[in-house]
């Protein structure tokens, strides 16, 4: 991996060229905030997110009751929706932990940095419901569009 | 059906491999142990009534993970024995299970090793 320089208090306007340049504001929920701590891009994804990429791939192949219990399959809606996530965040200070699916068809994304830790679910219906936990305890729960701020200054902090 | 008791382990089934859904640190993912929205529990196995070989049903994709009875109604949820004609160990853990009760079941689950 090559490495990444943080840029702090940089709002992405300013932030020059990069992979996820092409996409619209709109698109790019991080483009609506406009200050944060944002690592540098780079010509390509760092390695923990590839494998995010990957798996996204796999857990479209899950059948119904993948998990032995009645599990509904991961819904398209959901891993497109974690899949644009990714894209369009992958730069923000969010330390990427995990991917795994629900079994109401959602996909979850977990962060984690020491006793914090965030859950974000993409359902089948293109909400999301995010959580943010401390020592497990959960801190605050939400929407994704109102709370991405909160989810990064919570990592921050 | 019998009564569970607070030294009761009860099973679950988490997928470990194409793709692993067991984190690094050796949990699983919390979403293992969340509820369907028509499912009145969450389905585990009584260890004592099953074998780790019945209750994994599938080695090469699933481990094992065993909450502690007492830890389940320490978060005031509810422990039924509710056996079924070809699994007289199935049990339903009942009770509001939100996302962060979830995540507690996910962190204080152990992994029982088998078959490795």
């Amino acid at each position: 991996m090559i490495s990444m320089q943080a840029l702090v208090n940089e709002p992405t306007a300013l932030y020059g060229q990069s992979t996820t340049a092409s996409f619209d504001a709109e698109f790019m929920p991080s483009a609506r905030y406009s200050s944060s701590i944002y690592l540098s891009n780079d010509s390509r994804f760092p390695d923990h997110i590839a494998a995010m990429f990957q798996k996204l791939n796999r857990l479209a192949a899950l059948p119904k009751a993948w998990d032995s219990y009645r599990a509904e399959a991961p819904s398209p809606v959901a891993l497109d929706e974690a899949r644009s996530f990714i894209i369009h965040n992958y730069m923000l200070d969010l330390p990427f932990y995990f991917l795994a699916p629900g079994v109401n068809g959602e996909v979850m994304i977990e962060f984690q940095k020491g006793t914090k830790a965030a859950e974000l679910y993409f359902l089948p219906d293109g909400q999301c419901e995010l959580i943010l936990f401390k020592d497990d305890e959960v801190e605050r729960e939400g929407d994704l569009e109102n709370n991405l701020r909160e989810l990064i200054d919570f990592f921050s902090k | 059906m019998d009564a569970i008791k607070e030294e009761d382990l009860l099973l679950r089934r988490v997928q470990f491999l194409d793709p692993n859904f067991i984190k690094d640190d050796g949990t699983p993912s919390s979403s293992s142990f969340s509820l369907k929205k028509e499912e009145d529990g969450l389905m585990v196995d009584l260890d004592r009534l099953t074998t780790y070989r019945e209750a994994i049903q599938d080695r090469a994709k699933f481990r094992l993970f065993a909450l502690k009875a007492a830890y389940t109604t320490s978060l005031g949820l509810e422990n039924v024995h509710d056996p079924k004609q070809d699994n007289p160990a199935h049990c339903l853990i009942k009770g509001n299970i939100t996302r962060g009760v979830s995540r507690k079941l996910a962190k204080a689950a152990k992994r029982i090793p088998y078959p490795d």
